[in-house]
């Protein structure tokens, strides 16, 4: 996958969670703690959607990589290879 | 065959489908079991002839348009700007703390873990409620827009208005991060901030109606979650009624059966599955083993986890396999953890619209007692007749002329629903013939309050809408279709909000519903969510 489709799978995922929000302006750099509503019962849903789609584990203590959506990219390109 | 799920829910009411829709979610092999024949538990519904009734939800509190995010903030700054005295600069500085500490979403979140989209819910906002001390001539309107409430106290207590403003000051800043906090009187803790007290039980009266598990005073965290759901963020109701919930609900399990082949919804969630007791097996090296849940029918079911919804001593009395009568001493001996308190329902069809001059009201906390006081606790009588909250299911969502807001009923019909506190072991002794009497009895009482809140109806005026049908459910109805003691409907007056039973051998058995401590339809589907979400996956 190129980084703009993994950041695109973690955009979907988000507004599968999120309905209501707002998701065309998301800056990459930023918290989408800071830009979103998603507090961590949300996090752990992007967590269980990585695993049922993708079948991607991520541990507790990567937690913190899923911060901003630039470090999603960077965590998640190398487990999204096909 | 002989299959271990991962984990068994008791209680398909509003608490145990959010539970079971979070573990299909978690890829659980879950089993939802309901004694009774339908969905919803203490909010449900039923149909008599060709019509439709609701049982519980008379409104959801924590309204929160996910469009318009701090709502209850009025970015129109004209009228900080109007007048400089003492009070608008109070408003103003309440304004910005809401702006900046309050962000009501409670409801949005639950809505969201479910993956209920809030356009689904199809919700109607209250038009105005009214807390109504009929003795003292007082009554205070609110609405969803708290402006509302501030100018009714600044008209009517313009002595409290400051104090008024401080306590929702506080409201706002109070933290209900900490689960464990002790419990504390909200009845002393609010007196200390407002000193008239008939605001002071004005104030109480709807919180205690939609939510407290105590008499005449409830825990102060509860407190908050209440004003704020309640006076902070208001009342909706989904066009459709309660079904409207149930059915979303309903469907989610389905759409998430759908996703697995192996999970069949009718295997999932089965009616009719009354369980008569709960068995911790003994595990390999000491350790503890599967749940073994034992159903009327004699069928045996096994678990890794449980999550019941039914109440604490409830479901004590499932693991302590007590006879009825035992169970029945049980809650003599702890008032602390069988609710107290229950209520009648009367609700009368009338023939028309409401009368266009009360079709402002969607609901009225009705109290008529000389002490200037609402008394909030079990009534002496079987029914408390001076006090009662009057929902009007029609009067909800935009009013015009042709509007019909409550797909309920057919268009030119309308509902009135009364509330009363009442009485359990006096409705339960009742033989047949008495309880018919009583019920006859409680029919006038309530047409006796219509009259005098409503006059017109019924009154053999040409033109003016008339009862022509009814329907009463008691604590003895509750009591039989929900299966919760007393039939309380806010359970006990102890919680366990971690979900956890402070008793021994009861590893991996949870709870959640009434007795896990938030109330309400949202909250109920939040407890569901949090349970779930906090036990199911743990190891």
């Amino acid at each position: 996958m190129t980084q703009e489709e993994v950041r695109q799978v973690v955009v979907d995922i988000i507004a599968d969670i999120a309905p209501d929000e707002d998701l065309k302006n998301l800056k990459d750099d930023i918290a989408l703690r800071e830009q979103l509503e998603l507090d961590s019962m949300d996090f752990l849903d992007i967590v269980m959607e990585l695993r049922k789609k993708y079948k991607i584990e991520v541990p507790p203590e990567d937690y913190p990589k899923l911060a901003t959506l630039g470090s999603c990219v960077q965590y998640l390109s190398p487990k999204l290879v096909n | 065959m002989n299959q271990i799920y991962d984990v068994v829910i008791i209680g398909a009411g509003m608490s145990g489908l959010a539970a079971t829709i979070r573990a299909l979610m978690f890829d659980k092999n879950v089993l939802l079991l309901e004694k009774h024949s339908i969905a919803g538990g203490l909010n449900s519904y039923y149909s008599r002839g060709s019509r439709d009734f609701d049982v519980g939800l008379h409104a959801l509190t924590n309204y929160a348009n996910p469009k318009l995010k701090h709502k209850n903030v009025n970015n129109n700054n004209n009228s900080d700007n109007s007048s400089s005295d003492n009070h608008s600069s109070n408003i103003s500085n309440l304004r910005a703390n809401l702006r900046a500490n309050y962000n009501p979403n409670a409801f949005l979140k639950v809505l969201r873990q479910l993956r209920i989209p809030f356009d689904k819910m199809d919700l109607q906002q209250q038009r105005i409620s009214k807390i109504d001390f009929a003795y003292q001539g007082c009554t205070l309107k609110f609405s969803n827009e708290m402006e509302l409430l501030i100018s009714e106290v600044k008209e009517y207590f313009p002595k409290e208005i400051d104090n008024f403003i401080k306590l929702i000051n506080f409201v706002v800043s109070y933290s209900d991060d900490n689960l464990y906090q002790p419990y504390l009187s909200a009845k002393e803790k609010v007196s200390e901030i407002i000193k008239d007290p008939l605001l002071l039980e004005m104030i109480f009266t709807p919180l205690f109606l939609y939510g407290s598990s105590w008499e005449n005073d409830m825990d102060y965290s509860q407190f908050v979650i209440m004003f704020r759901s309640i006076f902070l963020e208001g009342f909706s109701k989904p066009k459709g009624g309660v079904r409207t919930i149930i059915n979303l609900l309903l469907s989610r399990i389905q759409e998430e059966c759908d996703k697995n082949a192996i999970y069949k919804i009718e295997k999932v969630l089965q009616f009719n599955k009354k369980v008569s007791s709960l068995k911790l097996k003994d595990g390999k090296d000491g350790k503890d083993g599967e749940w073994e849940i034992t159903l009327h029918s004699g069928e045996i079911i096994q678990s890794k986890k449980v999550i019941s919804t039914i109440g604490y001593v409830e479901t004590m009395g499932l693991v302590e396999k007590l006879e009825k009568e035992k169970l029945a001493k049980k809650d003599s001996e702890h008032s602390e953890l069988v609710g107290n308190l229950s209520f009648t329902e009367t609700i009368l069809i009338l023939d028309k619209e409401i009368p266009a001059n009360y079709q402002d009201t969607s609901i009225i906390f009705y109290n008529n007692n000389s002490l200037n006081k609402f008394f909030y606790n079990k009534p002496k009588d079987n029914v408390d007749s001076n006090s009662s909250v009057v929902c009007f299911p029609n009067n909800f969502g935009v009013n015009s002329l042709s509007s019909t807001s409550s797909s309920l009923l057919s268009s030119s019909e309308s509902m009135i629903r009364f509330s009363m506190l009442a009485n359990y072991q006096l409705w339960s002794k009742y033989s047949r013939e008495e309880y018919i009497i009583e019920k006859a009895r409680l029919l006038k009482t309530s047409k006796t309050l219509l009259k005098k809140l409503l006059p017109t109806i019924d009154s053999g005026d040409t033109g003016q809408a008339k009862i022509i049908d009814h329907d009463i459910f008691t604590p003895r109805t509750i009591h039989k279709y929900t299966g919760h003691l007393q039939g309380s409907i806010y359970g006990a007056k102890l919680k366990f909000k971690d979900g956890r039973l402070p008793t021994a051998n009861c590893h991996n058995l949870f709870l959640a519903g009434t007795d896990q401590g938030f109330l309400g339809i949202v909250g109920a589907l939040l407890s569901g969510v949090t349970i779930a979400n906090f036990y199911i996956n743990q190891e």
